[in-house]
């Protein structure tokens, strides 16, 4: 009873600070309160007290009503601090036991920066996080919030890492993320519900089925995308309703759960979209899907809708001149149609995309919009040749090669990539190495190089991978992976010819002397840290086994040093560095004449070349 | 070899984590030309690369083995130096250090210190005891204004009401705090600032709004307080300074060792294990704040060792570090203070901890959780005590209730364990979840109470857990 009391009068005096003291004097319901307290005060002086100096401030007379009052909150304070109550009813149950084993060993100043790295809002984060994940540092309990925290980041770089780095610990991982879970929170509790829907899928049913329900914006979305892991009939009026929702990412994520669910009504909805102006969100998920009925239901639409498009042709043929024979509305079904098809290897799909291949001297003439939000070509005709080369059976590859010099070469990157992956290396070069003749400037030789710049690159331990998470990330170019593909010899001469310096450099080879010549002469313009082609030369020199490649780097060196403040210049040896990455891959015998190079070097820089000289010399080779 | 140097010992005496990483680059580099030890073992030196033209002749005396004596030619001004410490880093890496005689310069210097050591205790002692009495006079007339000056802020605000702050009122406040730093009063400044920092770092005050009435009766208490004891020194100058309470802290007034040790506020030849450890931004102070919770291995009281790091000069100090160790003190000075007094020492050396260690710290755990609560209560009722005092708790089972952490003793009795929301720990108990098993039973937490006055409970917030063999720290 007294202890309400008191709390009332925290309340007043806490209500009155606010206001001002002078609305203190006279005040209503401490009045209310006083005869109450002194009542109370009978039996314990402290509230004698407090209501003694309760009366003060209702009627101060020619004391500071302020001070008074500020006595009053002293002692009024002084009674709740006592007050705090401990306990707590109810059936204490058990934390469930983890297999996680985090140790609380590393010292505060060596977390300091990682934690900084993931909470704050500074530049070069991403190295430190990363470099204290090789370091083994993540094995500490005390990374654990700001790890979570950094879900949140804005930089996504930083929150795929959290996000990366959080999922290896493994299911034990999933509670602490599960804790005091937010359910209208933003994108961090969306990635929470990725991670855990990866780990634990199924297991988790219960919780990612009530984040559908109760979550809001891009936690419900993760959560309607994580349900791909326990696709379920009982889920499918559910998904039909999803697949109306006023969210983009919503609808888009239900199509594709209906995808997977592959049911009569599914494959109903699937195909009302594909017919309206969203037909685009069906792409992913027909494409991926494994169903025959909806490969059905595809090469339905696919036969109605060609031939609609064919009606026309007849009008084309008379008349070439005569483009705007299809409605807009058409060519973005046919590509949807097209853009459903790749990939699949169903031999009627082949049998479909074939027959279209024969008109496409008059799919050609259609252009489709590349705003789509899905992956087109300029043409239709050039849509299903980008299918028939997906298909990548020998018959399909062979159709491509054999219309090599037709239709005025809409088709040759087709035809070429197609001969690429199929014939032998003398057969590419003798038959598409003409076209590349006049170099980018021509149509042909832009289609050819082209294909060349997707598909040649440097050798596999020449390529410079990061080693976080066992090369993952190659920073330099994000190129496809080529291996396996020989080349002709002949080609290093035409591309030389050409003066294509990326290329040569990726296919440079010992055994061709105007290979080196080549190079060592670009090297000559290339030589400042931040030139164009540095990198590529010095790695297409160790590619080719150049024997004196150590004179080349340490001239490099010498050049970039000569001058003071090089590092100021090239922003914080931002260029320096991408060099350095590049001398890290040079074999392992090489360390100690990179070091007495390095010891001839007074400057900040010298300290990172004794770094990879001495990883260098102890990497396993 | 009399030197028995561990990385932890070597890292301890190391500025910041630049200088240890620095300090290894140049073991790596192989920068040390020269790597001498001196025939009785007492000292290291060596000769190392620089980036000038000549080298840099470093040293490490041990010849007090509790203060060593770092020495280098480099232009440094840390102290140790980066190669100072790669010099010792070379040594525990097992790299060959021939026994030399000891250089010159380092027996002259011992010379001079042992000279100077002697100096001290024989002379200059009867200096500090004549103290300016006008001057001390003119100063406590100055703080006492001060005070004054802050009563009649406070009782501004409190006219004017919280509810008016807005961010013009607020500057004037920090104008105000300003100019109290002409009172000799500091300590008067700090709690004016956390008033406004409070109502800055919050948007929504209604969110505040009960936390502010708290700092509004600590103001008003350092004043009324404050005044009495002034009058009383004034009254008497020659009354030595009152250690009863924290009084003389929160007027500001930095207590020298030399002045703990005339009081008698000293303990000898102890053991500490550090518990926790964290580091923080004061606003209010504008100083990062390095804090380690520590347990006495003989006496189980719980002291902290902080250490202040104004944001200006913030690369010029020494950064504190978690401790691993057990530290052993000769001299150990103890701040006046509540349960959990602040202490600094000098000099010390350590030892690896050992599994009697830990269960030393358990049997100084606090059983009985009613008495611990009523300790608690009693402390905090004082407007100016410390409000959120650490206990080492013992437990017999953390576990869930309804979703809330809970810490149970043997009897039954609960306390709900909780973050902080305005304390400077970082946020802990959602990793109880990750604990091992044991962690979690029958073991001692470190724990920071502190009173919600809102909702009218107490709380607890777990530092960390010590078990048989090892401390979880769930903070640093």
């Amino acid at each position: 009873m007294s202890i309400l009391l008191i709390t009332e009068a925290h309340y007043e005096i806490r209500r009155l600070l606010i206001a001002g003291s002078e609305s203190a004097v006279g005040d209503f319901r401490l009045k209310k309160l006083l005869p109450q307290m002194r009542q109370v005060g009978e039996g314990a002086t402290v509230f004698a007290r407090v209501a003694d100096v309760m009366e003060k401030v209702i009627e101060p007379g020619s004391e500071k009503v302020s001070d008074k009052l500020l006595e009053l909150a002293n002692i009024v304070n002084a009674v709740l601090y006592t007050q705090g109550q401990t306990g707590l009813e109810g059936k204490l149950d058990d934390i469930e036991p983890l297999e996680l084993r985090f140790t609380t060993t590393v010292p505060y100043r060596r977390l300091k920066p990682v934690v900084e790295a993931l909470t704050s809002k500074e530049s070069g984060r991403l190295k430190v996080i990363r470099e204290a994940y090789t370091d083994g540092v993540f094995k500490d309990l005390r990374l654990i919030n700001p790890l979570i925290n950094a879900l949140d980041d804005n930089y996504p770089d930083i929150a795929e890492l959290a996000s990366d780095i959080l999922e290896k610990f493994g299911p034990s991982i999933i509670p602490i993320l599960k804790d005091n879970f937010n359910f209208k929170g933003g994108k961090g509790y969306a990635r929470r519900i990725d991670i855990i829907s990866k780990l634990a899928g199924r297991n988790e049913k219960e919780f990612i089925l009530k984040a559908v329900e109760e979550g809001a914006g891009e936690v419900r979305v993760s959560a309607v995308r994580a349900l791909k892991y326990f696709p379920d009939p009982e889920y499918e009026p559910m998904l039909l309703k999803l697949s109306k929702d006023r969210k983009k990412e919503i609808r888009e994520a239900s199509l594709f759960l209906l995808a997977l669910l592959g049911s009569e009504a599914a494959i109903k909805r699937l195909s009302d979209v594909l017919n309206s102006k969203e037909g685009y969100s069906v792409v992913y998920p027909i494409k991926i899907s494994n169903s025959e009925s909806i490969t059905r239901m595809l090469l339905d639409e696919a036969e109605r809708t060609l031939e609609l498009v064919l009606q026309s042709e007849k009008v084309f043929s008379l008349s070439p001149k005569k483009t705007d024979a299809l409605p807009e509305e058409l060519i973005r079904k046919f590509t949807i149609i097209l853009g459903c098809m790749e990939g699949k290897k169903d031999p009627k799909i082949f049998e479909f995309l074939s027959r279209c291949f024969e008109h496409a001297e008059y799919l050609q003439q259609f252009e489709i919009d590349r705003s789509y939000p899905i992956d087109t070509e300029y043409t239709l005709a050039r849509m299903v040749a980008k299918d028939l080369l997906a298909f990548e059976t020998n018959e399909a590859l062979e159709l491509l090669d054999s219309v090599r010099g037709k239709y005025d070469n809409w088709l040759l990157s087709y035809s070429f990539e197609a001969a690429i992956r199929l014939k032998a290396p003398d057969y590419v070069f003798n038959h598409y190495a003409p076209y590349a003749e006049n170099g980018r400037e021509s149509y042909e030789g832009s289609e050819i190089l082209g294909i060349l710049d997707s598909y040649i690159d440097f050798e596999k331990n020449l390529k410079l991978i990061d080693n976080y998470a066992a090369g993952v990330v190659d920073a330099f170019s994000s190129k496809p992976c080529r291996e396996n593909i020989k080349w002709d010899p002949r080609w290093l001469k035409v591309l030389i010819d050409l003066d294509e310096t990326e290329l040569v450099c990726r296919l440079a080879s010992g055994d061709d002397a105007k290979c080196i010549e080549y190079l060592l002469n670009k090297l000559d313009s290339n030589k400042d840290f931040n030139a164009p082609f540095l990198n590529d030369i010095v790695l297409g020199l160790m590619q080719a086994h150049y024997p004196e490649i150590m004179e080349v780097i340490k001239r490099i060196l010498d050049y970039n040093f000569k001058g003071k403040g090089y590092l100021e210049r090239y922003s914080e040896g931002y260029y320096f560095n991408n060099f350095a990455r590049v001398l890290r891959l040079l074999p392992s015998e090489y360390g100690p004449v990179l070091e007495s190079i390095a010891s001839g070097y007074d400057n900040e820089a010298s300290a990172k070349l004794f770094e990879v000289a001495h990883y260098i010399r102890t990497k396993l080779d | 070899m009399m030197i028995n140097l561990t990385e932890e010992y070597i890292n301890s005496t190391a500025p910041n984590q630049n200088a240890i990483q620095n300090g290894w680059g140049l073991v790596r580099k192989h920068s040390f030309v020269k790597l001498n030890v001196s025939k009785d073992g007492t000292a290291l030196f060596g000769e190392c690369e620089g980036s000038g033209a000549s080298n840099y002749l470093t040293s490490v005396d041990f010849m007090s083995p509790d203060s060593p004596v770092f020495r280098c030619t480099c232009p440094s001004r840390q102290f140790p130096c980066k190669h100072a410490l790669g010099l010792m880093y070379a040594y525990i890496n097992g790299q060959n250090f021939i026994t030399d005689e000891t250089p010159q310069d380092i027996v002259e210097k011992r010379e001079k210190a042992e000279n100077k050591e002697k100096k001290k205790k024989t002379g200059s002692e009867e200096k500090s005891k004549k103290v300016n009495k006008n001057a001390l006079v003119k100063k406590l007339q100055a703080q006492k204004e001060g005070l004054e000056l802050l009563e009649k802020i406070t009782g501004s605000i409190v006219q004017s009401g919280l509810g008016t702050m807005n961010s013009k009122s607020l500057q004037l406040l920090e104008d105000q705090a300003k100019n109290l730093g002409n009172y000799y009063i500091p300590g008067a400044q700090t709690a004016l600032r956390e008033l406004v920092v409070l109502f800055k770092d919050t948007e929504d005050h209604e969110k505040i709004y009960t936390e502010a009435v708290d700092c509004l009766t600590r103001l008003y208490s350092l004043c009324k307080k404050g005044k009495e004891y002034l009058d009383k020194r004034l009254n008497n100058p020659e009354m030595s300074l009152d250690t009863s309470s924290t009084l003389e802290e929160w007027l500001g007034n930095a207590w020298q060792l030399s002045e703990l040790k005339e009081l008698g506020l000293i303990e000898n030849d102890m053991e500490l294990v550090q518990l926790s450890f964290n580091s923080y931004y004061h606003g209010a102070r504008q100083e990062l704040v390095d804090a380690g919770l520590w347990m006495n291995l003989k006496t189980g009281k719980v002291v902290e060792s902080r250490s202040y790091r104004p944001i200006k000069a913030v690369k010029h100090i020494r950064e504190e570090d978690s401790f691993f160790s057990v530290l052993m003190l000769r001299e150990m000075f103890v701040y006046p203070g509540d349960m959990n007094p602040r202490v600094r020492w000098e000099s010390m050396t350590l030892r690896e901890i050992e599994n009697n260690d830990f269960k030393a710290i358990k049997s100084h755990a606090q059983k009985s959780y009613p008495d611990v609560f009523k300790l608690v209560r009693n402390q905090i009722k004082n407007t100016l005590s410390d409000k959120y005092p650490v206990v080492l708790l013992q437990f017999s089972r953390i576990g869930l209730v309804d979703g809330q952490y809970v810490m149970e003793d043997a009897n039954g009795q609960r306390i709900i364990l909780a973050d902080n929301p305005r304390g400077n720990d970082p946020p802990s108990v959602n990793l109880l979840l990750l604990i091992p098993r044991e962690g979690l039973m029958e073991q001692a937490a470190l724990v920071r109470f502190y009173n919600n006055m809102d909702s009218r409970r107490l709380y607890a917030q777990p530092l960390s857990i010590v078990t048989d063999n090892s401390i979880i720290r769930l903070a640093y």
